[in-house]
Order: C-alpha cells, then sequence, then structure tokens
C-alpha cells in the first residue's frame, strides 16, 4: 500500500465539445513524488485533460480534489497558486520579455518592486541558461526556448508539474537529460504528469502509465504492464512497435 | 535630456528672435500629445489592448474639469475630479470588453468615443453642444506653456519606470500570451484594469492639460480622428516603448504642423504613415535605435 499523499485526485471528469467526447469519464490519481505518464494517439484528449487539471478549461462533470482542496472549475491563476505548473504542447512564452523575465514573474513579489535577473539566477541556473538571461525569449532556438518555459513552470516551485510533451523537437542526447531532470524532480518529492510521445522517454521515466484512446481510459499500470496490455498494443504501441515514435 | 532640449527652445528661438508666441503653442501642444501617447502605451503597448477611444477619455477630463470651473469650483478640486471621471470613462470602456482582444476591441472603443462626442455634440445644456465651453481658467502665457512640460516628463519618467516593475512586466506578460500568464497565476482582469485605470488617469490629465492650455473647449476636440491621431504617433514612435510615444508624438506634430494647409487629406495621410510604419518598422521608428 502507497503511503505517499494523494497530491491530485480527479474522478468522473468529463468534457465533450458537442457530439465529440474529449475527456470520457476519467479518474485518475497521482501521489507525492510520482511521474505519470498519460499517453494515447493523437486527439485520446491527454492535452484536454491537462486544460482541465490546470484551470484552463471547465469540466462539464466530475471532480477535481488537488492536495485535499476540490479545485472543480477553478481558473488557472488560482490553481498555479495553489501549486500547479505546466508547460505547453505549442511552447508559449511572453516573447517580448527576456528569459530572466520569463522566469521571476511566475514567482512571487511585491507589484511595485523593479523585476531583476536577480529573481530568476536559482531557476536560470537549474535550468541551464544563465548565459541567455538577458535575451529576449522570442530569440531563442526551440530547444532553449522548451528550456525557458520548463524554468518558468518550475520557478513556482509546483507540487505537480504537468509536461506536454516537453521532449518534442529534442535529440535523443537531449531528450535524455531531460529525463534525468524529470526524475530529480520527483526525487525531490515533486509529482509530474507527463504527455510524452516519445514512449523511450515516457516509459524510461514513469512510475505509472496512463493510456487514454478516445477521451477514455483505456489502461493503466507500471510501464511494462502497459507495455504488455494488448489494448494498448492494439490503439498505440502496435502504431510505432514500442519505438520512439509518435 | 532629450525633453529638456526640447523645453528650452522656445528661449532659444526668442533669443534669435522668431515668432515667439506660435512657437510657443506648438511647443505646448507637444507634451500633450505626448501624455495622450503615454496614456495609449500603457493600455496598448503594455498590455496589448489596441484602443481608438483614447481622445474620448481626454474629452472626459477635459470637459468635467472645464465644466467644474465654470461652476465656480476651485481648479485643483475640478483636476482632481476630471481625472477620477477619465478612470470612470477608462473603466467603462474596458470592464465590459475584458475579454475581447484584437478587433473586437478595436472596433468598441471606436464606438465609446463615437458615442462620447455624440453626446457632447448633443446634450447642448451641459455641455454647449457643437459651440462648446468656452472662458475655461488658462494657465497660458510663455511660462504657463511649459506646465504640460512638467507633466509630460514625469509621466514619461512614471511609465518607463511602472515598465520595469513587476506589474508592468505581467501587464507585458497578459499582452504576449494571456493563457500562459493565466497558467503562471497571473491575474489577468486585475491586471488589466489595472492598465485602463493609469490610461484614464494619463489620458484625462492630457484632456485637462489640453483645455486650460487654449481656455476653450468643444466636440471637435475629441473626434475619433483624434484617436487615431493618438494611435498613429505611438505607432509612428513605437508602441511598446515610452521613448516611442514621445518620438512619435513629436514626430507628428512636426509633421502636421509642416502640412497643415493640407488637413482635408490628413486622414489619409495618418492610414498611410500606419501602413508605411506596420510594413517597414513594426516596432516602430525606436526599434531602428534598439540595441537587441
Amino acid at each position: 500500500m502507497d503511503s505517499r499523499e494523494k497530491v491530485l485526485i480527479a474522478s468522473g471528469v468529463r468534457k465533450h465539445y458537442g457530439g465529440v467526447r474529449a475527456v470520457d469519464d476519467i479518474d485518475l490519481e497521482i501521489r507525492s513524488g510520482e511521474v505519470v505518464a498519460l499517453i494515447g494517439p493523437n486527439g485520446a484528449g491527454k492535452t484536454t485533460l491537462f486544460n482541465i487539471i490546470s484551470g484552463i478549461v471547465r469540466p462539464d462533470s466530475g471532480d477535481i480534489v488537488f492536495r485535499g482542496i476540490k479545485v472543480t472549475g477553478f481558473p488557472s491563476w488560482r490553481m498555479a497558486e495553489l501549486g500547479v505548473g505546466r508547460t505547453f504542447q505549442n511552447i508559449r512564452l511572453f516573447d517580448d520579455l527576456t528569459v530572466a523575465e520569463n522566469i521571476a514573474l511566475a514567482k512571487k513579489g511585491p507589484a511595485l518592486a523593479r523585476l531583476s535577473r536577480e529573481d530568476a539566477e536559482d531557476i536560470l541556473a537549474a535550468v541551464g541558461l544563465s548565459e541567455h538571461a538577458s535575451s529576449r525569449a522570442g530569440s531563442l532556438p526551440y530547444g532553449l526556448r522548451r528550456q525557458v518555459e520548463l524554468g518558468r513552470a518550475l520557478a513556482s516551485r509546483p507540487k505537480l508539474l504537468l509536461l506536454d510533451e516537453p521532449c518534442a523537437g529534442m535529440n535523443p542526447p537531449e531528450a535524455a537529460s531531460l529525463s534525468n531532470s524529470v526524475l530529480e524532480l520527483a526525487n525531490r518529492g515533486m509529482s509530474v504528469l507527463l504527455i510524452e510521445h516519445n514512449m523511450r522517454v515516457a516509459l524510461a521515466v514513469a512510475h505509472r502509465v496512463v493510456v487514454m484512446n478516445f477521451g477514455r481510459k483505456i489502461a493503466e499500470g507500471t510501464p511494462e504492464a502497459v507495455r504488455n496490455d494488448d489494448q494498448v498494443v492494439e490503439a498505440y504501441l502496435g502504431q510505432s512497435g514500442g519505438g520512439s515514435g509518435a | 535630456m532629450a525633453l529638456a532640449l526640447i523645453a528650452v527652445g522656445p528661449w532659444a528661438a526668442r533669443a534669435i528672435g522668431w515668432r515667439v508666441g506660435y512657437l510657443v503653442q506648438v511647443y505646448s501642444l507637444v507634451p500633450i500629445w505626448i501624455t495622450a501617447c503615454l496614456s495609449l502605451t500603457v493600455v496598448t503597448g503594455y498590455v496589448g489592448q489596441v484602443s481608438v477611444g483614447q481622445s474620448a477619455l481626454m474629452g472626459i477630463g477635459a470637459y468635467t474639469s472645464a465644466l467644474l470651473c465654470r461652476s465656480g469650483l476651485p481648479v485643483t478640486f475640478a483636476v482632481i475630479c476630471a481625472i477620477a471621471a477619465s478612470v470612470v470613462g477608462a473603466l467603462v470602456l474596458g470592464l465590459p470588453t475584458l475579454r475581447l482582444r484584437g478587433p473586437y476591441f478595436v472596433v468598441t472603443s471606436l464606438a465609446f468615443n463615437g458615442i462620447f462626442y455624440e453626446l457632447v455634440t448633443n446634450w447642448i445644456s451641459v455641455t454647449g453642444g457643437p459651440s462648446g465651453v468656452s472662458n475655461v481658467p488658462s494657465y497660458g502665457g510663455f511660462v504657463g506653456g511649459y506646465v504640460p512640460w512638467f507633466f509630460a516628463a514625469t509621466l514619461t519618467l512614471g511609465v518607463w519606470a511602472l515598465g520595469e516593475t513587476r506589474l508592468g512586466k505581467s501587464m507585458m506578460a497578459v499582452r504576449d500570451d494571456e493563457m500562459a500568464a493565466n497558467a503562471i497565476g497571473l491575474r489577468v482582469v486585475p491586471i488589466k484594469s489595472l492598465a485602463f485605470v493609469f490610461s484614464g488617469m494619463i489620458a484625462g490629465l492630457a484632456g485637462v492639460l489640453m483645455v486650460h492650455l487654449v481656455g476653450f473647449i468643444s466636440p471637435d476636440f475629441f473626434t475619433v480622428d483624434q484617436s487615431l491621431l493618438v494611435l498613429t504617433m505611438v505607432l509612428l514612435g513605437g508602441v511598446r516603448r515610452v521613448e516611442g510615444a514621445v518620438l512619435g508624438a513629436i514626430l507628428m506634430v512636426l509633421v502636421q504642423e509642416a502640412f497643415r494647409r493640407f488637413a482635408e487629406v490628413q486622414l489619409l495621410f495618418y492610414g498611410l504613415t500606419m501602413l508605411v510604419v506596420i510594413l517597414f518598422f513594426p516596432r516602430g521608428i525606436i526599434s531602428l535605435f534598439e540595441r537587441r
């Protein structure tokens, strides 16, 4: 029996867009320090579920409990305040601000205080962006922009980190480095929910894997169990033969 | 430094014998346009809401101050009420449209300006209608002409300083990506509302400075054309930078003075200027001096 605190409990969550069941009766639990990979084919409803958990989308029904507080329908700024950090599938930075400003803004501070590089120094060092601190975020190449978004998500010291395809566009060494970072964060007690199409990464870092298809959860278990699940193989892994692509 | 150089201009002109009265008038209008542009820098440059209603906000301030002064109230009290009225006007424009962006907000602000113009034109018993309000106490005269410069310089520094604070950067974050701003815990509605409050205060002050410089006011001061002029100024100079507001206002006033005899094609001129700037200098002329 796992005694770690349940950071997130989602139960019976549904979201329909017209006739499309984007998320259909999903139950999900994440414990403290746990890495859960959310996988499934394109259109399976993974990002919609992310948006529901992070408060961007309001579910039609179901409940979300975060660290003992019922947060269903809370706006995303409130979820961020409570300790949910996230990245986006399509990187969303404040392009006209510097890297340091992007990160420092995610920390709390007096509204009328000058925003300085020092506010972001620790995170800049942690994600290897110190030398780019003064660069405009919009001017950076793709890989660095991913790093900035990760740094910004970490800056508020979230209890639950939602990473939406963080390895997209990365080469194998970069993806391996990111995997190590995720495991390190989990070892420090942060919970991570990860959408990842790179199956090598997803199965390597996850303690548990949840598989979605057509908005429904079709399997859940350890990476080994999921890898051998017939339904999963048919719905998803079979398409790529368990390789690194989606 | 640039402001200081411009502000000593009339004295230099008098020393070499130019027509001082006209020059002082033009020089006194420049800081009023700078102030108006700064109001747009906050709401458009910082928080990303493109407004074509700034002259209505100026008008609310100008009419409030003019009417209260005419009713015998002290000027200081009238000015404070005028700025407060412009803030209320900015919130009336801003709050219902907080979820609107891009062309939707532009159209709403355009309508707001149109409604204001119709109101002051047709509410004759209060505003004097097309004849306007005259005999407003004026700070005019040679030294009085520098009053707007003082406020323009102070507000230029103030808006620049706002842009360096966490609040100012939060406004810019909202402008760049509202969803991402929300996701890091920034509260978009209060941030936008504050931008409207600041913008209303500054635009109201610009209106107050104008009416007490000229000593007269009429609806024609606050048409949509005037709002477009302010927008053209900040686009020309650089909408995201305080320096852009200052540069744009100075350039446009000079160009307007140079082409005063072609007043009937001014709208065409604004349109062409905007087109050229958007095509060739999307970040304004100030971007030519940026290092990064």
